[in-house]
């Protein structure tokens, strides 16, 4: 069945008849054309329909991710689309978005596209509603029925804009809400807290709350200093607001961090009963040891020689947050291995030296530095000295021979770099580590010869190459213990006097292999030879308790990034070779900052060492102490990193046999490099103050008493901010802020956008100022600011309101119910139209309409007219041809 | 606004067939005729080679014409449509005058190349000589 929209339009056929008979009139076939394509125009002009299938209703649920959400949201979430599912009709299409800090789409209409939410998390801080809504929108096709279920608070952290508003009032898309909130009854909060961010050792802050409860309820304030508990005060709150003071004494300098916990029975939202704040201890300047065992050590002497405030902590035990380490002028790492520093530990020092200011001093030893596996982690760059490995003259020679499982890396592999995999290229990146006297050999775990490379030099990396190319090729992971036999015979076999075993295993092959966690000979199978395993993926804990993992010689490690494959084997290697640490007497020689013999300090009289790690020095740093045989080689080295400074001690700080004197002469001037790193002789004050108002920082420096023109750099003063959540590594920097005068104070404002805290530090021209306070949002927060219920829901009912929607109820249906469908014909006549135009044009050009006239009447015609013009031609056989000729230009004009 | 249909957009490619419909001549049989005529004055020598000529010159005017009909035609059927227009089945009358518009537009032209061809005369040499 066909219908007109408008048929009123249709009208427009009588004028149009007239005009054509006025003034376009055409004849026959020609004439017919041009009323055709105006009557196609005028029934497009009226809107034709003709019936069509219902298309069914795009459904799009767009859920709140929000914190600020009740807690069983995310399970009503889930029932709703379980509910869509079930009442889903056979055109119906179901949707859903959710939204936090940005929108994401957790289910999309079409089946089998994978939800944006399998490759981002959604940052549950924020409340972008709009966002969400304007992304759910878009998952509507145009042209189709479809409607939005909001399932919100909201409490929006963004605004309506005017580019939504057109395109909901446009898209005719209803826009449903459910008002999810929390009960309110029974709640009680912590709604402010003022309390000093900075203030002096021995004295005593007051922290000064305020708590407001719905009812009146008794409770207990919860207090945490540096996350230990403190005390629990009991709390009787009253309807309305309740005030609360609490003190507590400074006993040491640094940076504190208080944490606060309201504790009422039944409170429906404990989210805002938590407050987080840091304060900062000012006093004499304190350094943080960390050392083996938490005890002292020559070094924590040094450091308290040089002055300052020495803590000394077991470097496993050490709490390495940024934002402590904020309060302290330097660490020290005395002789720490790599493995007792977690990865957010080494980041945390990394922070603190580049972008906070810090001071990093790092003393060698036989667990330090090269021997702690420093070389290729993230520390190495801070060293003002760059490590290098032992050449053969300085270390035994080295048999390695590795074995891998290449099916175990598949699902890292990466063909992008050189056509190489991460496994491929970590081993092409050993054999180039090697010495010529070392000895490497490969073996695999593959169905035929196992060995893939026997032991050779890797002189030649082309043999090498040709080795790892194999990996892959008949690969058979259940001949294990077949190329694990194979490896050991290689070097059981091998001449040099140090051997080590590198295996690279999967995970699942270790879960599946229980006899591989107490395999005796890949322990130790011989008395020099060292093993590795290094595991895709984190092991299973039994394997790390079994003999592998209890050995002395024996290493695992695990990882689950394919590019620290390479920096992992490396590492392994350099450790297993003894580290670059050389256990050899050597005797020093004082140097001036030129590199010359220092003239102020007697040589002779400087005691001897008792090992050392080579190293060369790095541009812009400079060295003191070099070796007396090798004066290229440093001992101490010193060089500024970021906003910070580093001293590397490249010897055991330890007194060994050199006398009393010596080791004072000696102690002096590594005190001093420690009092340089930690800008000991710099202990000014400078008069700053911080401020959080809600999410704004205010940092303000008051220009009365400090002479900004006497401070270090040039140029203005910056704030910079670095976030203590920011992943150094992968080269986050921090925000910077320009600094204003304001009457008799320099200001500069921060924003907080998230939890995480961050250190204000000013800095002018690159040079290190001061640091201020650690400052953050004292929660969540989605729990700072509460929006009212009513003032939710008014969001939502503008959003409603704007589009015809309303309030869904769980009694409505989700769906629309199938109803009769139409589908325009606009575009089949606008085809028509262009095939009549077509025809008109190859008329006017090349008078179609005529030939085809004209071949019609030749056809259809022609038998009769020549039926009779035959006879007359007949009639006269006198008649010569001439006048034949004539006779039938006659008749033909005649015609 | 958007195209709801914006499939119709193909139809901007039959812009190439009305071209080559303008460009291109058709080669036409070679006739031997007799060149009496051409002793007579030049009002009678009327001939069939002379109307070919006259057909078949290029005529930009007319070619631009019938172009924009196309084109607006593929406009028609892609279904322009505003965003204040209401949700799925609606047809506002704002679509409405939109589509008057541009089929008002498409004969306004269609008209100016008929009347301009038929300016020649429906008796011109152009109708005779088929």
């Amino acid at each position: 069945m066909i219908y007109l929209n408008h048929p009123s339009v249709i009208l427009l056929a009588v004028p149009a008849w007239f005009a054509y008979r006025r003034w376009w009139p055409g004849r026959g076939p020609h004439g017919l054309v041009r009323i055709a394509v105006a009557a196609v125009l005028i029934l497009i002009a009226a809107g034709p329909l003709a019936d069509a299938p219902d298309r069914g209703t795009t459904v799009v649920m767009v859920f709140d991710r929000s914190r600020s959400m009740p807690p069983a949201a995310d399970r009503f979430a889930k029932d709703l689309i379980r509910r869509a599912e079930s009442e889903q009709g056979q055109q119906d299409l179901i949707a859903a978005v959710g939204f936090g800090a940005a929108p994401a789409v957790e289910l999309f209409p079409r089946a089998g596209h994978p939800p944006e939410t399998s490759l981002k998390q959604i940052d549950r801080e924020w409340s972008n509603l709009h966002a969400g809504v304007g992304a759910a929108l878009e998952l509507i096709p145009r042209g189709t029925r479809g409607r939005l279920l909001v399932v919100s608070d909201g409490a929006a952290d963004d605004e309506l804009s005017e580019e939504l508003t057109a395109q909901l009032r446009g898209r005719g898309v209803p826009v449903l809400f459910l008002h999810g909130t929390r009960r309110s009854d029974g709640d009680a909060a912590i709604t402010a807290l003022r309390c000093p961010a900075e203030s002096d050792a021995g004295s005593e802050s007051s922290f000064d709350f305020e708590f407001t409860a719905t009812e009146p309820a008794a409770g207990s304030l919860q207090i945490r200093r540096n996350g230990e508990d403190l005390q629990s005060q009991p709390v009787e709150l009253a309807k309305g607001v309740t005030p609360f003071t609490w003190r507590d004494k400074h006993e040491s300098t640094g940076v504190v961090r208080y944490s606060f916990s309201l504790n009422v029975p039944n409170d429906p939202t404990v989210e805002n009963n938590q407050w987080e704040t840091w304060v900062q201890v000012r006093g004499t300047p304190a350094v943080l040891v960390l050392n083996a065992d938490g005890d002292e050590s020559p070094l924590v002497t040094l450091a308290r020689r040089s002055g300052a405030s020495v803590e000394v902590v077991a470097a496993k035990r050490g709490d390495l947050a940024p934002e402590r380490l904020g309060g302290y002028a330097a660490v020290l790492l005395d002789d720490v291995p790599s493995s007792e520093l977690s990865p957010a530990s080494m980041q945390a020092i990394v922070q603190h030296v580049e972008q906070f200011g810090g001071g990093l001093v790092v003393a060698g030893g036989p667990n330090g530095i090269g021997a702690g596996g420093y070389r290729f982690n993230l520390l190495e760059p801070l060293l003002p000295a760059r490590l290098r490995s032992l050449s053969a003259f300085e270390r035994p020679p080295q048999a390695i021979v590795i074995l891998v499982d290449p099916g175990a890396w598949e699902s890292s592999a990466d063909d992008s770099d050189e056509g190489m995999s991460p496994l491929q290229k970590a081993v092409m990146k050993l054999g180039e580590e090697l010495d010529v006297a070392d000895r490497l050999g490969i073996v695999a775990t593959r169905s035929s010869d196992p060995v893939l490379m026997p032991l050779a030099s890797t002189a030649k990396m082309s043999d090498v190459r040709s080795a790892v190319s194999e990996f892959g090729l008949s690969n058979d992971p259940t001949s294990f213990p077949r190329a694990l036999v194979a490896a050991n015979d290689m070097l059981a076999k091998a001449s040099q006097p140090q051997k080590h075993l590198l295996v690279c295993v999967s995970t699942h092959q270790i879960a599946s292999w229980q006899a591989l966690g107490s395999d005796s000979k890949l322990a130790s199978p011989q008395s020099n030879t060292t093993t590795t395993i290094i595991s895709w993926g984190t092991p299973p804990e039994w394997w790390s308790q079994g003999v592998v993992g209890k050995s002395s010689k024996s290493r695992l490690l695990s990882t689950s990034d394919s590019n620290q494959l390479v920096d992992l084997f490396r590492q392994d290697w350099e450790l297993s070779t003894g580290g670059s640490f050389v256990d050899r007497a050597t005797a020093m020689l004082a140097v001036t900052e030129a590199g010359l013999i220092d003239p102020a300090i007697d040589s002779e009289r400087l005691p001897t060492v008792g090992g050392f790690h080579p190293a060369t020095l790095r541009i812009g740093s400079r060295a003191a102490l070099v070796r007396r045989d090798s004066v290229t080689m440093p001992l101490t080295a010193q060089g500024e990193r970021g906003l910070g400074r580093t001293t590397a001690f490249l010897f055991p700080v330890l007194q060994g046999q050199s006398s009393d004197a010596e080791w004072d002469l000696v102690s002096k001037l590594l005190a001093e490099q420690i009092a340089w790193t930690a800008r000991l002789d710099r202990p000014e004050r400078l008069p700053l103050a911080v401020a959080r108002d809600a999410h704004e920082v205010t940092v303000s420096l008051q220009l009365t008493d400090v002479d900004v023109a006497r401070l270090p750099g040039s140029g203005p003063l910056q704030l910079v901010a670095a976030d203590t959540n920011t992943d150094v590594s992968k080269g986050g920097s921090p925000v910077k802020r320009s600094f204003r005068r304001e009457g008799d104070s320099l200001v500069a404002r921060l924003t907080l956008e998230r939890t995480s805290s961050i250190v204000p530090v000013i800095e002018r021209g690159g040079a290190f100022i001061a640091r201020c306070a650690p400052v953050a949002l004292p929660r969540s927060r989605e729990f700072l600011s509460s929006v009212s219920p009513a003032r939710g829901r008014a969001v939502l009912e503008q959003l409603a309101d704007l589009t015809g929607g309303g309030e869904w109820t769980e009694e409505m249906p989700l769906f629309d119910a199938p109803s009769r469908a139409n589908r325009s014909l606009v575009a089949l006549l606008a085809w028509i139209a262009v095939a009549l135009v077509l025809i008109d044009v190859a008329d006017r050009r090349h008078q179609l309409l005529d030939r085809l006239e004209s071949d019609w009447r030749h056809r259809v015609a022609r038998p009769a007219t020549s039926a009779e013009a035959k006879p007359a031609l007949v009639t006269d056989p006198t008649q010569d041809a001439f006048n034949q000729a004539k006779e039938r230009t006659k008749q033909r004009l005649k015609r | 606004m958007y195209f709801a249909n914006p499939s119709g957009l193909i139809l901007l490619l039959f812009v190439a067939a009305v071209a080559g419909m303008h460009v291109l001549r058709r080669r036409l049989p070679v006739r031997r005729v007799a060149a009496v005529f051409l002793w007579g004055t030049p009002a009678k020598a009327r001939s069939p080679g002379a109307i070919r000529r006259a057909d078949l010159s290029f005529r930009p005017g007319s070619l631009v014409c019938d172009v924009a009909v196309v084109v607006l035609l593929a406009v028609v059927a892609s279904e322009p449509t505003f965003d204040d227009a209401g949700g799925p089945g609606s047809d506002p009358w704002s679509s409405v005058l939109l589509r008057l518009a541009l089929g008002a537009a498409a004969l306004a032209i269609l008209v100016l190349a008929w009347r301009a061809k038929d300016a020649s005369g429906p008796d011109s040499v152009n109708r005779d000589a088929s």
